[in-house]
């Protein structure tokens, strides 16, 4: 039971909320936008040159933002960028750390990024949200 | 001699060495003259092959770094700059690619504010990188290091420049690709910046366009590495004392050798040599002691088999030849003395004949005896062939044949033969011609006795009638005073012509060797009072004061000829009394070492030393104011002086000119010792 009660309690602590960030360059897109973009369907918003940035494999927040954003499994994802990459596109540039993804984002204008909303801070302009 | 010998010795020696050592000595310069101009440049080109890989392997380090710099900056993980590279992958990249490369260098990744934010030290993160200028250029050196710089781009916007990838690489790694072994020397080195590095030996040579150079102790190669190491110089040096190592040992070990053979080879020269010297010594030696002791009887000894005991061989049977020569010359030289001999003594046996046939039948035997041949013969006959003996006809005073000496049988060829008989002939003809002289002498000397002999009884005969007729007839018979004048004329010419017949009969005597001399003992004082006697009244004549002075005289009795001395004495005084008008006539007698002098001084008319040598002579008077009032026959000195010559004496006129008076000296040396 107390097991229970402390697994549970884990679990909706753990509920987490995830943000796709950019710097003040950019407002909020929709979800679409945000896929395309990761997708490398979508290379620009309002003529800015967008540079998505994905986190590390099997990482938590990646692995959300795939299945929530993307709505593709791994396996799926890696079946879709063999394709791409023979079409001369390649996958976004991944950053190890959401603490990288930040500072990236930060510097780079037109950088989008996710992290867990915790982390953010108000250098940071909030594109859109989600939950896991 | 001895240095002939000593030089034909020395002619081996060089001989041999000269053979022996010639190919070593070749070899010896061949291998320090060639070989090590050779092994130079044989090093010389490994260095340079060796440098050449090394500035290769050089650049394609430089390569290989730069490829690797811009294979890393392309990466996509260079995207992190822009997140400063918090997560430390572009660090852990680093990290690993220098490791793998495993040398001393680091790799850094600095921002476009060129802050290193990711670098394989750690100590650098965060720092500003100052060399901007390196940043600039792909590849920089500073202070002993090389920096290559690739421009970093952001993976998804490759115009975007995000920041520098900077490879920091030490020059010192260049040294692993050098070589260091004992010998060689190698190292980099700039003349800009001072850098070196490598062995730490400082070569000072030119650095000129070529590619080598050689010191004392050094070969060295060097060579300017390419690239941004341009200026930089790849120096290789080899020792040469090690890289010529095994040459000098070579050489080294052909000196001993050649030592080693230069003293065998003169033992040997020296042992052969002697060898072959020493017969020729000992040659030497024989011939010495023959020419010293003249013993041709000796011989050389031959021990060995080759040249010189040819030569020994032949000279022993020169010494033979010798030998027998020098033996038949005595024998026939000893003939010969035996020849000459027998000639004198035929010689002197002809000489002792004292007829001619005598001297022809004595010549004729001794001949034979000497020559053993019986067919000599002489002959008087003309026309025959032989030697034909001449001798002199005095009387015509020619040569006339005499006869010829002839072999019965056969003719005289040999020359010498001939000249001898011509010579025994000669002698033959001298030996006549003698025997002919003396006979002629012989028969010359009676008829002058018989004349002489003749004359004074033929001339004193009739003579002696005269003046005994006169004398009768002044005595006896009555005659006028005119007649009687005539008569004494007749008697005084006759006296004075008897005087004169004696005088040139003792002359005639005197030279024909008849005058005989009786010696005997003579009481002198006794002799020269008697003719001082005999002549005072020629004296008390012409009122002269005649002297006898014979206070020196101290000896007594003389053996010599009394009547001749006298005869001498009574001359020279009558001479004196004679030429003397007026004054004195001395006589002076003394004896003195065994001699007799008379001197009969006068102070008469004296003689002109001119004139003194005509006085000897027979028949002469000197011509003077007086001549007119002197009868004489001018025998008298002359006279006077051939027998003072008899009895070994002599007699010598001195005047110190006319008018000074005459002194004669009669001197006479008389043995008393036989009394």
């Amino acid at each position: 039971m107390k097991t229970f009660i402390l697994l549970l309690f884990t679990l909706i602590l753990s509920a987490n909320h995830y943000v796709a960030v950019s710097n003040k360059s950019i407002k909020r897109i929709s979800v679409e936008k945000l896929k395309a973009l990761y997708l490398k369907k979508s290379f620009y918003v309002h003529d800015l040159k967008i540079v998505p940035v994905n986190l590390a494999p099997k990482s938590s927040a990646r692995t959300s933002f795939e299945v929530n954003i993307l709505k593709m499994n791994f396996s799926r994802l890696k079946t879709y960028w063999m394709k791409q990459h023979y079409l001369g596109h390649r996958p976004p540039i991944s950053l190890k750390s959401q603490k990288s993804v930040i500072s990236f984002v930060k510097k780079v204008d037109g950088a989008i990024g996710y992290i867990e909303q915790k982390n953010i801070d108000d250098d940071l302009a909030i594109l859109y949200e989600w939950e896991d | 001699m001895l240095r002939q010998i000593s030089s034909l010795r020395n002619k081996f020696l060089v001989g041999f060495v000269l053979v022996g050592l010639l190919p070593f000595v070749i070899l010896l310069s061949y291998t320090i003259f060639l070989s090590e101009t050779k092994i130079v440049n044989k090093i010389v080109d490994e260095q340079l092959f060796r440098s050449n890989n090394v500035i290769q392997l050089i650049e394609n380090q430089m390569i290989l770094l730069k490829q690797e710099v811009a294979f890393i900056s392309s990466l996509d993980v260079m995207d992190d700059i822009l997140a400063d590279d918090i997560d430390k992958r572009i660090s852990i990249l680093l990290s690993k690619k220098t490791t793998d490369f495993s040398i001393d260098m680091s790799l850094m990744v600095l921002n476009r504010d060129a802050t290193i934010i990711a670098s394989s030290s750690k100590e650098l993160l965060l720092q500003q990188f100052f060399l901007s200028a390196a940043l600039a250029e792909t590849s920089f050196i500073d202070n002993g290091y090389i920096y290559i710089s690739s421009k970093i781009y952001a993976s998804f916007d490759k115009t975007k420049e995000i920041g520098y990838l900077v490879l920091k690489y030490k020059l010192q790694n260049l040294d692993s690709y050098l070589t260091h072994r004992k010998g060689i020397h190698s190292y980099i080195f700039s003349l800009e910046n001072g850098v070196h590095f490598g062995d730490k030996v400082e070569l000072k040579f030119d650095i000129s366009k070529k590619k080598s150079a050689i010191t004392d102790k050094h070969v060295i190669v060097y060579k300017s590495l390419k690239g941004r190491l341009k200026g930089y110089y790849l120096v290789y040096a080899v020792d040469k004392e090690i890289a010529l190592k095994f040459l000098y040992d070579f050489t080294r070990f052909m000196m001993y050798v050649a030592v080693v053979v230069f003293i065998l080879i003169i033992f040997i020269a020296v042992k052969y040599s002697r060898g072959i010297v020493k017969p020729i010594e000992d040659l030497t030696n024989a011939t010495r002691n023959i020419i010293r002791n003249q013993d041709y009887t000796s011989t050389i000894e031959i021990h060995s088999k080759d040249e010189i005991a040819t030569l020994s061989f032949a000279f022993n049977e020169m010494l033979e030849t010798t030998k027998n020569a020098l033996k038949s010359l005595e024998d026939e030289n000893k003939l010969r003395v035996q020849r000459f001999t027998q000639l004198i003594e035929v010689f002197n046996k002809i000489i002792q004949t004292e007829n001619e046939e005598k001297c022809i039948s004595t010549s004729k035997s001794e001949i034979q005896k000497i020559t053993q041949r019986e067919d000599l013969h002489f002959s008087r006959k003309r026309n025959q062939d032989g030697i034909a003996i001449y001798v002199t006809d005095f009387s015509k005073n020619e040569k006339v044949y005499f006869g010829t000496i002839s072999l019965k049988h056969e003719e005289f060829e040999d020359l010498y033969e001939k000249q001898f008989y011509h010579s025994i002939a000669a002698m033959i003809s001298l030996q006549l011609d003698h025997i002919r002289l003396i006979e002629q002498t012989k028969n010359a000397s009676n008829a002058k006795s018989t004349f002489i002999s003749t004359m004074s009884h033929e001339l004193r005969t009739p003579l002696n009638s005269i003046i005994g007729a006169t004398q009768f007839l002044l005595s006896y018979e009555a005659m006028s005073d005119t007649q009687q004048d005539s008569v004494a004329t007749i008697e005084s010419s006759a006296h004075y012509l008897l005087g004169m017949i004696n005088e040139i009969l003792d002359i005639a005597k005197i030279e024909a060797g008849v005058m005989e001399v009786k010696k005997e003992s003579v009481a002198i004082q006794e002799l020269l009072q008697n003719s001082y006697t005999i002549l005072q009244p020629l004296a008390d004549d012409k009122d002269l004061a005649l002297e006898l002075d014979l206070g020196k005289l101290s000896e007594k009795m003389i053996e010599t000829d009394g009547h001749l001395l006298q005869q001498i004495v009574i001359n020279l005084l009558s001479n004196a009394i004679k030429f003397t008008q007026e004054g004195s006539v001395k006589i002076l007698a003394y004896t003195q070492d065994n001699t007799l002098f008379i001197k009969v001084i006068d102070s008469g008319v004296g003689i002109e030393k001119k004139s003194m040598q005509k006085l000897f002579h027979a028949f002469s008077q000197v011509d003077n104011v007086m001549q007119k009032k002197h009868k004489g026959t001018g025998l008298g000195l002359a006279l006077s002086q051939k027998m003072a010559q008899l009895l070994d004496g002599d007699v010598s006129l001195e005047s110190e000119g006319l008018n000074t008076g005459v002194t004669a000296t009669l001197y006479l040396p008389y043995n008393n010792q036989t009394l």
